[in-house]
């Protein structure tokens, strides 16, 4: 077991520099020539070649390309993103309080997408074939073919506009979460909720539940030891809803102007700004990667059979 | 597959969800013919008006007519989605099929690379791709092959395997059947069905992207019509005019709603152990009631 | 304690198809009496006891009469039934590997039942567990209670669940093919367990197997079951001496023609007229080396310590039971 979770562990340092490497390779990959958008941004007047030349060797790029990656990778450990072409501001000092918003919508929104889909999926399950079950199914089911954005708008158009209960936009108060994690929840809820669901089916089959049965235990401690079981299933796919979350608000923050990563990766495509939408890549690539070693590691824990291995 | 395909005509749902998306793409392909207006024709007297007989759905904030609009992006919205998908189907397909068959080397190499690529969050990649290169459709297709076509490879590949194994494969092996003949008879046809899961789930999936990058414009550019920009426009002029969000977000919403049902009933015709007890019991009930 | 139970007119259906599983079933169980229920594979053995407990598929509607304890089982609620579930009717299954939760120590759903049942804390219900299994003859029962189902052997849950029926003192104890998954020699030692359990709590037994050895050992009486229909029923004597029904005879005769094939095996080994032979023949189960059997416990999935012959001994004896078909 011990060896299981150093060896995931160690996987991390192969999927770094694959991650890096290719963050990296894609930027250098960009048609667009950086100097040119830097001073651009900077409002030079006349861009002549000797200004490119000097700006190329200010930024280091006449060097050749994997020295400048290593250089980077070493910027990169140091947390030293670069700095924007746009803002002249380091990457780091834009990205971070965008990461803190993101990270708790996300979080918000994992909670509730975990907590609604865990009591729906029990529901269902329970009442399996029945009207709620089917109500439910196909509710959800549609909810989550329908465009995120175009609910957000509905909502806000709704709640805010007509009703005037909730902000329409921004951060602040409490308040400001309801909407977008409304929105968000219910529609990643479809995905979960069936998870937990057939799960929950599929072990209800399970010979222990029908010795359970005939043993005369009462059936909310059958149905607890099901839910035990289908959830060991469903725990791997909940680590990955933090990152998956991460990185869906991309809509959904601008569709509330919520000030997070999503947004400013967006708002620097338009400024053609590199080394952030760089940056974005890095940090949610290496999120996935870390999350799915950490759901790994908590299916093994909760197993008994890998547990013990 | 034979038995795959009655199934899935006797399933209502499944058959008006085909009918659905058949219908939209043959007037999303005859566009000029269905669209009553030109749908960049800026109107300023007509600015938001509501539906009437020359505009059926009413116009938008430059008097534009929406119904005509709505028609001709079904091509950016869906047809381009369709194309771009068969593409990542076929490289999938057949880099899948040659991994699963020929085994070996190849089969290791194909894999890794699926690997590295599915370890990638698929809608990061696409905004990094976006970032990278540029806005525009062109682009975010490319980024959804290049980061969709690992999953379709993995399927297949396993499917491939399965197969391989049976016994009229093995006999049509010994008895000196070509390999062409053998992937387009006995495998191609065996893995079918799955494909069609997957793909008509991805599809519904690459269209809410599609749509939502372009809500961001960071696909289709203006002029051209759109349903996601359509409705970022729309969602300008929520305020005076909720009413413009309306067509182009339930347009989006039943391409994907049937895109997805389709899949779903597919993937239920395909195998016969999911099916509900209740859905029997009233197929039971009903041919009772009809003795 | 034990109670007789009494089935009339039972009839058991499929609701989604309307196909008739059990159509027409009547026996009776006296009070401290056991009755096997032989029957091949699919002629609805386990879906009568199923229907007994009510434990059966949503879909699966059941009409009849069955008469326990003054009452009639199938008028009673899942509420009421959940009572006599366990405390009053004890099940146990063929398949002791999958009849315990996975992800717990078979601790948690002994302490679950017993808390249930008998009402007992967390302590009094290991100690009550304790002592029964010592009385199924497991060895380090604190140990085993805090392990996995994963890392038990089959036999020792079958064990286990016995000592539940132990424990509980159930009025009726229904076995279904409690000894089918298990290897000749466990199942020899369970079902010396079940001739124990008998013997001491004195129940009435309602007890499912495809093995006529184990049957004659343990039965007072035989109902032959064929097609969801009962083919001929009374007490084992008659039943093995004179069968009636041509099916039972032909049950019968397969099983004669399996001693036979015994006899041969042990000729060619120059065994026969052993002791061990003659108990074979007797009570037609395997070749149990039985000097080992008290010291080792339930040790059984350990075969190390065993003559090297009776392996040899055990495979060949499986693989002609299984030729002469009378396993399924
Ligand atoms: N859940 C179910 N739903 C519908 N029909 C069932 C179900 N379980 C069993 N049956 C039907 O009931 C019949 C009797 O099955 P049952 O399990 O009682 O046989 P059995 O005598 O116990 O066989 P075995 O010796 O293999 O255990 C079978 O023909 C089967 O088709
Ligand atoms: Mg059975």
């Amino acid at each position: 077991m011990r060896n299981y979770i150093i060896r995931r562990i160690l996987t991390i340092i192969p999927m770094f520099f694959i991650i890096s490497f290719i963050s990296f390779v894609l930027i250098n990959l960009s048609p667009s020539d950086p100097v040119e958008i830097i001073l651009r941004a900077n409002g030079v007047p006349v861009v002549t070649e000797e200004l490119i030349e000097e700006t190329k060797i200010e930024l280091g790029l006449d060097q050749p390309f994997l020295v400048r990656y290593v250089n980077w990778l070493n910027d990169v450990i140091h947390l030293d993103f670069g700095k924007s072409y746009v803002t002249q501001q380091p990457v780091f000092k834009m990205i971070s309080p965008a990461f803190g918003y993101t990270m708790q919508l996300a979080l918000a929104n994992t909670v509730v997408t975990i907590m609604l889909s865990i009591f729906l999926g029990i529901i269902c399950a329970q009442f399996e074939g029945r009207m709620i079950d089917r109500g439910t199914r196909s509710f959800l089911f549609i909810i989550s073919a329908m465009p995120a954005f175009w609910i957000g708008t509905l909502a806000i158009w709704f709640f805010s506009v007509k009703l005037n209960l909730l902000p329409t936009s921004g951060v602040g108060s409490w308040t400001n979460f309801v909407l977008p994690t409304m929105v968000m929840s219910i529609g990643y809820c479809g995905f979960y909720f069936r998870m937990i669901r057939n799960s929950m089916l599929e072990n209800m089959n399970e010979n222990y539940v029908v010795y359970a049965r005939s043993c005369g235990v009462k059936e909310k401690v059958v149905v607890k030891h099901i839910f035990r079981n289908s959830i060991q299933t469903a725990v791997a796919a909940f680590c990955m809803a933090i990152p998956g979350m991460m990185a869906g608000t991309v809509v959904i923050e601008n569709v509330f102007a919520w000030p997070g990563l999503g947004r400013l990766c967006v708002s620097s495509i338009f400024n053609r700004d590199l080394p952030i939408i760089q940056a974005y890549v890095l940090i949610l690539a290496l999120s996935y990667c870390l999350f799915n070693i950490f759901g790994d590691i908590v299916t093994a824990v909760l197993n008994p059979k890998l547990r013990k291995a | 597959m034979m038995n795959v395909w009655s199934k899935i005509k006797k399933d209502r749902i499944a058959v008006s969800c085909l009918a659905i998306i058949l219908m939209i793409i043959i007037v999303g392909i005859f566009a000029n013919f269905f669209a009553p207006n030109d749908p960049l024709e800026i109107n300023a007297t007509l600015k938001f008006d509501g539906p009437s007989w020359e505009y059926p759905l009413g116009n938008d904030q430059l008097g534009r007519c929406m119904l005509s609009r709505l028609i001709f992006g079904i091509r950016t919205s869906v047809l381009f989605v369709l194309v771009a998908m068969f593409a990542t189907i076929s490289i999938g397909t057949i880099l899948g099929i040659i991994a699963g068959y020929f085994k070996g080397k190849v089969d290791e190499v194909i894999m890794r690379v699926c690997d590295i690529v599915l370890s990638f969050p698929s809608e990061v990649m696409t905004l990094a791709i976006v970032g990278m290169f540029g806005t525009g459709l062109k682009n975010i297709l490319l980024a959804c092959i290049l980061m969709k076509w690992a999953w379709f490879a993995r399927v297949f590949r396993s499917a491939v395997m399965k197969y391989t194994d049976k016994n009229y494969v093995m006999f049509s092996k010994a008895s000196g059947c070509k390999t062409g003949h053998i992937l387009r008879k006995h495998i191609l046809p065996a893995i079918f069905p799955e494909i069609a899961v997957m793909a008509s789930n991805n599809i519904s999936s690459q269209i809410l992207m599609v749509s939502g990058l372009s809500f961001l414009g960071l696909g289709v550019q203006a002029p051209t019509p759109e349903w996601g920009m359509m409705l970022s426009e729309a969602k300008d002029a929520m305020l005076i005019h909720p009413y413009q969000m309306l067509p182009s977000g339930i347009a989006i919403m039943v391409m994907a709603v049937s895109f997805s049902f389709l899949g779903d009933s597919i993937r239920d015709a395909m195998d016969v152990k999911h099916e509900g007890y209740a859905l029997k019991k009233n197929r039971f009930k009903r041919k009772r009631l009809a003795a | 304690m034990s109670s007789s139970i009494k089935i009339s007119n039972l009839k058991i259906w499929d609701d989604r198809d309307d196909d008739v599983i059990i159509k027409d079933l009547s026996f009776e169980v006296k009070k401290n009496r056991c009755l096997a229920i032989v029957g091949e594979s699919g002629s609805g053995k386990s879906m009568t006891v199923k229907g007994i407990t009510g434990i059966h598929k949503p879909w699966i509607e059941c009409t009849g009469c069955i008469a326990f304890d003054g009452e009639n089982l199938l008028e009673l609620g899942q509420e009421s039934m959940q009572k006599i579930r366990g405390r009053k009717i004890f099940m146990i299954f063929q398949d002791g590997m999958t009849a315990f939760d996975p992800s717990c120590m078979i601790r948690v759903g002994l302490r679950e039942t017993l808390a249930e049942k008998l009402d007992l804390k967390k302590e009094a219900a290991d100690h009550c567990m304790i002592s029964a299994m010592n009385r199924v003859m497991l060895n380090n029962p604190e140990e085993i209670l805090q392990k996995y189902p994963h890392q038990l052997s089959g036999g020792m849950l079958q064990r286990i669940m016995i000592a539940l029926a132990l424990a509980l003192e159930p009025e009726l104890i229904i076995a279904d093919e409690p000894t089918t998954a298990l290897d000749t020699i466990t199942q020899y030692e369970v079902v010396d367990q079940f001739i124990k359990l008998r013997k001491e709590i004195g129940t009435t037994m309602i007890f499912i197997s495809h093995d006529l050895g184990v049957v004659r050992q343990i039965a007072d009486d035989v109902l032959v079951m064929k097609d969801g229909e009962k083919v001929e029923e009374g007490p084992i004597e008659e039943i093995f001496t004179k069968p009636q029904h041509p099916y039972t005879q032909y049950l019968v005769s397969t099983r004669a023609a399996l001693g036979t094939n015994f006899k041969r095996i042990m000729e060619e080994t120059g065994d026969v007229g052993s002791e061990e032979c003659e108990k074979v023949l007797s009570t037609g189960r395997g070749f149990i080396h039985e000097a080992e059997d008290d010291s080792q416990g339930c040790e059984l999935s350990n075969e190390q310590g065993r003559m090297p012959w009776y392996h040899w001994r055990k495979w060949k004896w499986k693989i002609d039971t299984w030729k002469t078909g009378s396993w399924d």
